[in-house]
C-alpha cells in the first residue's frame, strides 16, 4: 500500500507552514543571503522558540540516521535537543564571527532537511524590516462600490455606521485563501509589525493544483530562480482605507507574464476578501509609489497627514500654533518659527519678488559659504512653502516623481524662474525634461500612464495655444528635499514655484493643468 | 570607586537640570501672569503718556504687554468656544480665489490638557459664488470626513452651478466636532481600562522585530486548570476604537463592537476550544468604562 502522503489531490487548501525547501534551493538560499549576522542569528532563535518550534523543526539526533551514508560527510553533528541548539545559537550571538559560519550552520547543520516555509516568510519579513527600503511600494485606496439605489440616499452616518473596510485579520485571511485557492495555491504569512501600525501579508504563490511538499519541490526545481515575484507582500495599515502592494520588481529581475498574473490573482482577491454583503469595495490606484513605508503612511496612513503634505504640514503636525493653555508669549526655542503663513506676512513677501529672481544662475556652491540676508530671505521663502515637509532625513522620501504638464505653452515674456529649473542636476534630484521621443524609447510601459487621452486634449484645446507634451521626471533619494534645497540655493524660486513642487498632492505620477495636479473628485478629500 | 562617583554625579546633573527647566517653567509663568494683570499695562500706559518717559524699553514693554493681551484672548476664544476660524493665504501662485483659504481649528479636550488641535481647510473653487469645498484637513482617516461632507457641504453640480440642499458649514463643524471628541474619548478610555487591568499603555515600540504572527494557530495546549479565567493579559482596539478585544491568560478571547458614544452594543467570548461564555457575554455589554470592573466581578 502507498503511504497517504504520497497521493496527490487536487484541494483548495493552503500550502501549510511546515512544508520544507530543500536548503539547496535558490529561493532559501536568496532569502537567507539577504540577512546580515546578526539578524540570522536571531531570526534562527526565534524559529528554535517554542511558539515557532513545530513549524521550524531543526535536524535532531532523533532524526539521525546512522545508515545513511550522506551523514558521515555532514560537516555538523546534530544537536540532542532544541535547548541545546538555542544554547550554541545564544553563544554565536555573544562572539565575533562571520556571517558565512551562520549561513552554513543553519543550512547544512541544524536545517540539512530543508527550510519550511514559515521560516522562509520569516527570513524574508526580517529582510524587509533590516532594509525598509528593498522594496518599492504603491499604495491602492479600497472605495466602496455604490450601487446607484444606494448612491441618492443619505448616508448612513450614525451611531453604528463605520465607514472603513472592517478588517479582521483571520477573517480576512480566510475570505482571501477562499478566493485565491482555485487558481493557485499559496502559502501566507500574517504578522503584525511592531514598530508600525501595520499588519503585513506575505503570499508566496505555488502555481500547481497541488498543495503537498513533493509538488512544492517538483515545481520549485522545475522553474528554479527565474521568477522573482512569486512572493508579493500586502502591508494594510490600521484604521485607514488603503493598502500598500510591493511592486514586482523582483529585485533587478525582470518578471514575466505569468508572475504577473499571479499577482494579480492574489490582487483581485484582496478586495472581495473585504466585502460583505450590500458593501462591496474595490481597490483604487492613488497615484503614489515610494520605496519608504514611512512615506506612505504620512501620505497615505491613518493619521492627520494624508491630506495635509507639502508646505500644509505645518498643519498636522501644528508647527506654526501652540497649546490653548499656553499663555508664554516668549520664544519658544524648540520650534521653528514660520513666518510665511500668517495672513499680514505673506502679504508682504508676495508683494516683493523682485529680489530672489535676480540671481537664479548662481552656483550651488558659492551659496553655501554665508548667509547673507538674502540666503535667510530663501530658507524663510523654502519654510514658508514646504513647512515641516521636504527635510532630508525625515524618513518620508518619494524617489521617484512623473509629471506631465498639460498647461498651454507660456508667451515668451513669462517663461523667467521655470526655464531652468529643467536642466539642473543637483546632489538630491535629478531633474530632466523628457521630451516624447526620449519617452518612447525609454520607460514605455511606466509613462504610458501619463499619455494624454485623444478626446481630452481635443475638448478643450484652443486653436490659438500651443500645448507641447512635457514630461518631467524627477529621480533621486528624496526628490523633494532636493527641490526645497534648490528653492534654499536660490536656483528655483520659491515664491513663482508651482504648488505641485513643495508635493502637497501627494502622488507620486500625476499631471498638471493650470498649475495643479488634476485629481480624482472623489478622492479630493 | 570610580562608577559609583560618576553614577553619583550623573544623578547630580539630572535634578539639577531638571530643576533648571522648572524653574524656567515657573518664570516664563510669572511673566505672563505678570504681563495680563490689568495694573502692568495702566502702569505701562501711564508712564508712556509722558513724553520725557518715552524710550526704546518702555515701548518693547508696551509691545509685549499687547503680545500678551492678544495670545490671553485668542487662548480663552480657542479654549472656551472649542471651534475657532482663522485666515490664511495660501502661497501657491496657482492658488485659486487669490490663495483665500479658510482653516477651522477643532480644539479636544481630554484628561484635564488640550490635544493638538484639527484643522479643516476651506476654499472657493469657484468664482463668483460662496460655496466652499474642503481643500486640505487634518482629520484622521477613520473619521467619516467625506460622507459627512457629502452630506452637509455638498458642491454644486458643474452645469446649474447649484447645490442640492445649502451648504452648512457650523453644522459639518458641529457634528465632525463630536466625532473627534468621542473618538479622542473613546481612545482615553482604552488606555484607562489598559491602566485599570494593569497592563502597560499601548506605545509604538522602537525594536525592529516582528510581532505576533497572526495565522499561526498550534493546537492548545490544555490549560492546566479549566475553571481559571486567568488574569487580563490584553486589551486592544482597532484604529477607530470600534472594536475591542480583551484577552484572558487561559486564552479566553472576548470580542465587542462598541458604538460611537463609547457603549459596547454586544460582544463575543470564546475559550480556546471553542466554547462561548455567556456569563462574560452578558457582562460585556454596557458602558465601556466599566468593563474591567464588570469583568472582575464575573469572578476568575
Amino acid at each position: 500500500m502507498t503511504p497517504r502522503a504520497q497521493i496527490s489531490v487536487p484541494t483548495i487548501g493552503v500550502l501549510p507552514h511546515n512544508h520544507r525547501l530543500p536548503s539547496t534551493n535558490p529561493e532559501v538560499s536568496r532569502a537567507i543571503s539577504k540577512l546580515s549576522r546578526q539578524s540570522l542569528i536571531s531570526l534562527a532563535l526565534r524559529w528554535l522558540d517554542k511558539k515557532n518550534r513545530s513549524f521550524c523543526e531543526p535536524y535532531l539526533y532523533a532524526n539521525y540516521d546512522p545508515n545513511n551514508a550522506d551523514n558521515d560527510e555532514a560537516p555538523y553533528d546534530p544537536a540532542q535537543s532544541h535547548e541545546e541548539l538555542q544554547e550554541i545559537y545564544r553563544e554565536l550571538q555573544d562572539r565575533k564571527g562571520n556571517r558565512k559560519e551562520v549561513v552554513e550552520r543553519i543550512l547544512d547543520g541544524d536545517w540539512r532537511h530543508g527550510i519550511s516555509l514559515y521560516q522562509i516568510a520569516m527570513a524574508e519579513t526580517q529582510c524587509l524590516l533590516d532594509h525598509p527600503t528593498s522594496l518599492r511600494w504603491s499604495a491602492q485606496r479600497l472605495v466602496k462600490k455604490e450601487g446607484s439605489a444606494v448612491k441618492g440616499k443619505n448616508l448612513d452616518i450614525g451611531n453604528s455606521a463605520n465607514h472603513l473596510p472592517r478588517f479582521q485579520a483571520q477573517t480576512f485571511l480566510l475570505n482571501l485563501v477562499r478566493e485565491v485557492s482555485p487558481v493557485a495555491k499559496a502559502h501566507y504569512y500574517l504578522t503584525r509589525i511592531k514598530a508600525m501600525p501595520i499588519t503585513l501579508l506575505r503570499v508566496y504563490i505555488h502555481d500547481s493544483p497541488y498543495i503537498t511538499e513533493k509538488s512544492l519541490q517538483d515545481t520549485q526545481s522545475n522553474q528554479g530562480s527565474s521568477d522573482g515575484s512569486k512572493s508579493l507582500f500586502l502591508v494594510i495599515p490600521d484604521g485607514s482605507p488603503f493598502i500598500y502592494v510591493s511592486i514586482a520588481t523582483g529585485l533587478g529581475h525582470a518578471v514575466g507574464l505569468e508572475g504577473r498574473s499571479l499577482r494579480n490573482i492574489v490582487l483581485d482577491a484582496v478586495p472581495k476578501a473585504l466585502s460583505k454583503p450590500s458593501s462591496r469595495y474595490e481597490l483604487q490606484p492613488t497615484s503614489l509609489a515610494a520605496r519608504s513605508l514611512s512615506a506612505l503612511l504620512t501620505f497615505r496612513g491613518p493619521g492627520r497627514s494624508n491630506s495635509a503634505a507639502g508646505g500644509w504640514s505645518i498643519f498636522s503636525e501644528n508647527s506654526f500654533n501652540w497649546n490653548t493653555l499656553d499663555f508664554a508669549v516668549g520664544p519658544r526655542p524648540s520650534q521653528p518659527t514660520s513666518q510665511y503663513y500668517p495672513v499680514e506676512d505673506a502679504d508682504k513677501e508676495n508683494a516683493a519678488p523682485s529680489e530672489s529672481r535676480a540671481r537664479p544662475k548662481r552656483s550651488l556652491k558659492a551659496s553655501n559659504a554665508t548667509d547673507s540676508p538674502a540666503t535667510k530671505r530663501r530658507k524663510q521663502v523654502a519654510e514658508g512653502r514646504f513647512g515641516q515637509s521636504g527635510i532630508e532625513d525625515d524618513g518620508k522620501a518619494i524617489e521617484r516623481v512623473e509629471i506631465r504638464i498639460d498647461d498651454p505653452f507660456p508667451s515668451i515674456s513669462t517663461i523667467g524662474g521655470l526655464a531652468t529649473e529643467r536642466t539642473l542636476h543637483d546632489r538630491n534630484s535629478n531633474v530632466a525634461a523628457q521630451g516624447p521621443s526620449t519617452s518612447k524609447r525609454g520607460r514605455k510601459s511606466r509613462n504610458s500612464l501619463l499619455d494624454r487621452p485623444d478626446d481630452e486634449g481635443a475638448r478643450d484645446e484652443d486653436p490659438g495655444e500651443w500645448r507641447p507634451d512635457v514630461r518631467l521626471s524627477f529621480q533621486g533619494t528624496h526628490v523633494f528635499a532636493g527641490i526645497r534645497q534648490l528653492v534654499e540655493q536660490g536656483v528655483i524660486d520659491g515664491e513663482k514655484m508651482h504648488g505641485w513642487m513643495t508635493g502637497e498632492a501627494g502622488v507620486s505620477i500625476g499631471v498638471v493643468r493650470h498649475g495643479k495636479i488634476m485629481m480624482k473628485r472623489e478622492c479630493l478629500i | 570607586m570610580e562608577a559609583p562617583r560618576s553614577s553619583g554625579l550623573d544623578a547630580e546633573i539630572a535634578s539639577i537640570g531638571f530643576q533648571i527647566s522648572h524653574l524656567r517653567q515657573r518664570r516664563s509663568n510669572l511673566v505672563s501672569v505678570l504681563l495680563s494683570s490689568p495694573h502692568t499695562a495702566s502702569i505701562l500706559n501711564h508712564a508712556s503718556d509722558r513724553p520725557r518717559n518715552a524710550s526704546q524699553r518702555l515701548t518693547n514693554a508696551l509691545k509685549t504687554v499687547r503680545k500678551q493681551q492678544k495670545r490671553n484672548t485668542e487662548n480663552i476664544h480657542r479654549a472656551c468656544a472649542g471651534v475657532t476660524a482663522y485666515r490664511v493665504k495660501d502661497p501657491d501662485p496657482h492658488a485659486v480665489d487669490g490663495g483665500r483659504v479658510l482653516g477651522v481649528q477643532i480644539e479636544v479636550f481630554i484628561k484635564g490638557a488640550f490635544t493638538s488641535p484639527y484643522h479643516v481647510l476651506l476654499i472657493r473653487p469657484t468664482a463668483g459664488s460662496d460655496h466652499l469645498r474642503i481643500h486640505k484637513h487634518t482629520i484622521p482617516a477613520c473619521i467619516p470626513l467625506s460622507q459627512l461632507a457629502a452630506q452637509y457641504l455638498p458642491q454644486p453640480s458643474q452645469t446649474t452651478m447649484q447645490t442640492s440642499t445649502a451648504q452648512n458649514l457650523p453644522r459639518l463643524i458641529r457634528v465632525l466636532r463630536k466625532e473627534l471628541v468621542s473618538y479622542n474619548l473613546r481612545l482615553a478610555t482604552v488606555e484607562d481600562l489598559r491602566a485599570e487591568a494593569g497592563l502597560a499603555p499601548t506605545a509604538i515600540s522602537k525594536e525592529v522585530s516582528m510581532g505576533e504572527v497572526l495565522n499561526a494557530s498550534i493546537d492548545p495546549t490544555p490549560s492546566r486548570n479549566e475553571r481559571r479565567r486567568g488574569k487580563i493579559s490584553q486589551i486592544e482596539a482597532d484604529a477607530a476604537v470600534r472594536e475591542l478585544t480583551v484577552k484572558w491568560s487561559s486564552g479566553l478571547i472576548a470580542r465587542m463592537k462598541l458604538s460611537k458614544d463609547g457603549t459596547v452594543e454586544k460582544g463575543v467570548a470564546r475559550t480556546l476550544d471553542g466554547k462561548r461564555e455567556a456569563e462574560i457575554e452578558r457582562r460585556l455589554v454596557g458602558r465601556m468604562e466599566g468593563l474591567v470592573q464588570r469583568l472582575r466581578e464575573a469572578g476568575t
